[in-house]
């Protein structure tokens, strides 16, 4: 009886195990493969992330964490205008209304500025986050956390801001989190300043954790110092003489341009090149204004392009913040409370990266190989030490030991020496208050006193009312009276040149200039005989100066389209400089018809970066290639090696094409050493013409058809990426113009993320684009909404309301 | 019995985390005249209601939805493949547990009976 039961029993148990174990399958989630059942049923999965239609509506918030009734107006871009009636407040509902958009985009990014992002990721990230964590990052944010929560103001406004996002976290169920959660089986973690702060530090990284001085150290040893000089000199002479207009302050001077004759040469081993992660060249940007005083419409005319890499979400959070005492419009970092960049009616304020170096290397020497005693001013030192644990999502758990000296912190080991830094990140003050206080400012006044709390990343600040105009290096740099900090240091001993940081006073600024207008793009700051030296590594002035001669032809009278024009404007002063020499000693009779017919259409280009057009697509792959042709058998290849600025390869190139009488011989080693100019000028229209083929080659290899349909935005195509990288929720192939030297930069991954142009008194009008738009859900239209009239320069005007409009439509 | 089947499964899904469908499946199982049945059943009811939510989500997000995530799976950016799969599983998985439903109504609660 009981064996018959159990036979007719059986077929069921067996099928009950089967299906259940499918199910469970279903629901798990294997390292990156999805747990599909939850990922793919229309009640829980992705199917539920339907955008919220934020757009001509009115939400009321009373929360009981609100003091006072919040009303947000939704205007037809999807833009927030939040009407409070007290900052804090408006920070929780700021805070509520950027997780509701961006939440996962704030979790990753600050995840990644301490150094945890394989926590949610797994594996594939635990190289970027030990090389983030023995950057010291975590104890970077720390530091700041503690100057943010000793300060009252922030404390508060950051704590309200973080309450505003865990209330949108904690609504949150497996079948509403956002779809990315949802892909990686994973839910949010709680909001606290601290994250906040995490994402400005992986932002001060992005913007003043630039540093050549190990790959030219690197060079040095290689090649030795007094080679080096003439390739990276301290000064570039073609750039701009006066880079910032001169107004009323008078800048301390002195003198520093002798550069050191004999410097320190490291002997560590420096061959960090793969694993040292360096932000992009091109995280700049650029700003200008035109003073109401001088304008013929008495409007003060303010403008800003802010240059990141591109990312979707977009990196910047547009919306206007009115509360009884102040109303502001313009754009945040997505996790911070306030605005990074903002303008009313009377008062904007504008910036761009300092680029002064604030990241310095030195060797160190030990007692022994595992020692922790190092030598210091002839004496030995123990060494402090931490560990901080970086850890997977896979389980996988790596201790990463901190050791601290006298010099800063130690990067790596090697026997007896080791490589060490110094950075401002680590003495970062409060300057997350400046921004909060720039948010409130009612006028120039304000922002002049904002600047106090700021020490780093070193920005250029423009501070605009309808009456005043300034222009500021906001930050704190070395007091370094001399040229220093370009190679490796020595670490054994105090550093003359980093003891002291330069007062605000002292800092470069500019004042009510008689020009009538400021302007600023990353280049050199400060005049030559400016007392302290800042950096050698400055963006050439191309921009800069393109900019400056946007200014002066507008002969006092901006409008818009002047402004809008120069902000999009696509000349490439670098290709203008350098295609005609080329062209010059190209051999006509190597070339092929083909190639005969696209040198005489490149003769008459006019040097504008079309998307559309294939001239650029050209002379882009030529001077790659003709860079790499010049470079690479002495410094190695183009990522993430040093080369001369392009402008000094322009002007070698130049002298010794045109002058070759005049040039030092011994400047053009890197072609044959012990040469004579005229041996040098044949080897280099050899490599100009090597050059020209090999582009050539590898155009006509990537693309088929004539070089005609050698389309820029196809032969470098411009992506707007998904902040994973995941290409179905990216915007690819975007037909953007402009080239890394152009005043509207577009190199492919990086350019003007945020562009506004404002202007400022009676008739108060401001206008924005982005690549980009308001939402972080793929499946929103306005998540990629504006990346197309971005890339056609379509400006939208702002809304500027001082009420809740009537809900329409 | 197809739109009883749905009628019941419905508030399940919504209720119940992404499984909510398997115990009103195992239910109508229950009631089912054959192997045969039960699978149709179980599949067609699961299929049309995926198929059908879905749908609708979709088209509240203008397409976008199953437009990228057939990218992402791959299915070369078909709306209509992204949906049809979605379909297919629950209507799979909705055919399996009702045959189970079966299973246990008549290798099991007839003879305990």
């Amino acid at each position: 009886m009981i064996q018959k039961i159990f036979f007719k029993w059986c077929p069921f148990y067996l099928a009950l195990f089967v299906i259940l174990t499918l199910t469970v399958t279903l629901s798990h989630q294997f390292s990156d493969f999805p747990a599909l059942g939850p990922l793919l049923s229309p009640f829980t999965g992705f199917w539920k992330n339907t955008p919220i239609p934020l757009k001509h509506q009115i939400e009321v918030l009373d929360w009981p964490e609100l003091n006072k009734t919040v009303t947000v107006q939704w205007d037809e871009y999807g833009v927030p205008h939040i009407f409070a009636k007290n900052p804090l407040d408006l920070y929780r509902v700021q805070g509520f209304i950027h997780a509701r958009h961006r939440l996962f985009q704030m979790e990753v990014t600050s995840r990644a500025g301490e150094g945890r992002l394989s926590e949610l990721l797994g594996d594939k990230t635990l190289s970027t986050d030990l090389f983030f964590v023995n950057l010291g990052m975590r104890q970077a944010v720390q530091n700041s956390l503690d100057n943010l929560l000793a300060d009252t103001e922030t404390r508060e406004s950051f704590t309200a801001y973080s309450e505003g996002v865990n209330r949108y976290i904690d609504s949150l169920n497996s079948k509403s989190l956002p779809v990315e959660y949802k892909l990686l089986g994973a839910s949010p973690k709680k909001w606290t300043p601290r994250s906040s702060i995490a994402i400005f530090m992986a932002m001060t990284f992005r913007l003043a954790g630039r540093s050549y001085d190990v790959f030219l150290t690197r060079h040095a040893q290689k090649h030795g110092w007094e080679k080096l000089k003439p390739l990276f000199p301290q000064f570039l002479s073609d750039d701009l003489i006066i880079p910032y207009p001169s107004g009323e302050n008078n800048l301390p001077k002195g003198s520093v341009q002798k550069g050191f004759d004999q410097p320190f040469l490291a002997k560590v081993n420096l061959d960090i090149a793969e694993e040292y992660i360096q932000p992009f060249a091109t995280n700049g940007s650029n700003n200008w204004a035109f003073s109401g005083e001088s304008s013929k419409d008495q409007h003060t005319w303010l403008a800003n392009d802010t240059h990141l890499n591109y990312s979707l979400p977009a990196i910047f959070y547009e919306q206007q913040l009115i509360t009884p005492n102040f109303n502001v419009y313009g754009a945040s970092i997505i996790g911070s409370a306030g605005l990074q960049i903002g303008f009313h009616k009377s008062f904007g304020w504008a910036v761009t990266n300092g680029n002064s170096d604030v990241l310095d290397w030195y060797e160190v020497e030990f007692k022994e190989d595992f020692s922790d005693k190092y030598l210091f001013d002839k004496k030995w030192f123990q060494l402090e030490k931490s560990t901080d644990t970086v850890s997977s999502r896979s389980g996988q758990k790596v201790v990463v030991t901190h050791e601290w000296g006298k010099f800063g912190k130690i990067y790596r080991r090697d026997g007896k020496l080791g490589l060490a830094f110094r950075w401002m990140g680590h003495e970062a003050k409060n300057e997350l208050k400046t921004f909060l206080n720039l948010t409130q400012a009612k006028n120039h006044k304000d922002c002049l006193e904002a600047v106090k709390y700021y020490h780093v990343p070193i920005q250029n600040l423009i501070c605009a009312s309808s009456k005043k105009l300034s222009i500021i290096h906001m930050g704190k740099a070395p007091k370094r009276t001399r040229y220093s900090g370009a190679l490796v240091k020595n670490g054994r001993q105090t550093d003359p040149e980093w003891q002291e940081l330069i007062e605000y006073s002292e800092m470069p600024q500019s004042h009510h200039p008689k020009q009538g207008y400021v302007f600023s793009a990353n280049q050199r700051i400060a005049p030559k005989n400016y007392k302290y030296y800042l950096n050698w590594d400055w963006e050439e002035s191309y921009r800069a100066s393109q900019i400056e001669k946007g200014l002066k032809s507008m002969k006092g009278s901006p409008d818009f389209k002047a402004f809008k024009d120069l902000q999009s404007q696509i000349y490439s002063p670098h290709a203008n400089e350098l295609l005609p020499l080329l062209l010059d000693v190209l051999f006509v009779g190597d070339l092929n018809k083909d190639q005969k017919q696209a040198i005489r259409d490149l003769s008459t280009w006019d040097y504008h970066a079309r998307a559309d057009d294939w001239e650029m697509s050209l002379f882009y792959f030529w001077w790659k290639s003709f860079e790499e042709t010049l470079f690479r058998t002495h410094f190695g290849p183009r990522v993430r090696n040093a080369y001369p600025k392009a402008r000094r390869t322009v002007q070698l190139v130049r002298d010794l094409l045109k002058k070759p009488e005049t040039i030092e011989p011994a400047h053009f080693w890197f072609l044959k050493e012990l040469s004579q100019p005229n041996e040098l000028k044949k080897l280099l229209i050899d490599k100009v013409n090597k050059s020209f083929h090999q582009a050539w080659e590898e155009l006509s290899k990537k693309n088929s058809g004539d070089y005609t349909s050698w389309k820029w935005k196809e032969t470098r195509p411009t992506r707007v990426p998904h902040i994973l990288r995941i290409l179905a929720l990216s915007s690819l192939n975007v037909p953007k113009s402009g080239g890394r030297y152009t005043v509207d930069v577009n190199t492919g991954s990086a350019g003007a993320v945020w562009r506004q142009i404002v202007r400022i008194g009676e008739n108060f009008q401001a206008w924005t684009n982005f690549p980009g738009g308001p939402s972080g859900n793929p499946f929103s239209k306005l998540y990629d909404s504006q990346v197309e009239g971005w890339a056609e320069n379509q400006y939208r005007q702002v809304r500027f309301l001082t009420e809740p409009m009537e809900t329409q439509e | 019995m197809i739109y009883l089947a749905i009628l019941l499964i419905l508030p399940f899904s919504f209720l119940l985390p992404w499984w909510g469908f398997a115990p009103p499946c195992f239910l109508i199982g229950l009631k089912s005249r054959s192997t045969w049945h039960s699978l149709t059943v179980g599949f067609l009811s699961l299929f049309v209601i995926w198929w059908g939510a879905a749908y609708i989500l979709n088209i509240k997000s203008h397409g976008l939805m199953a437009n990228k995530m057939s990218v992402l799976f791959p299915l070369q950016g078909s709306s209509w493949l992204m949906i049809l799969i979605t379909a297919l599983l629950g209507g799979f998985l909705g055919a399996l547990w009702s045959f189970l439903g079966y299973l246990f109504y008549q290798r099991i609660w007839k003879i305990v009976r």
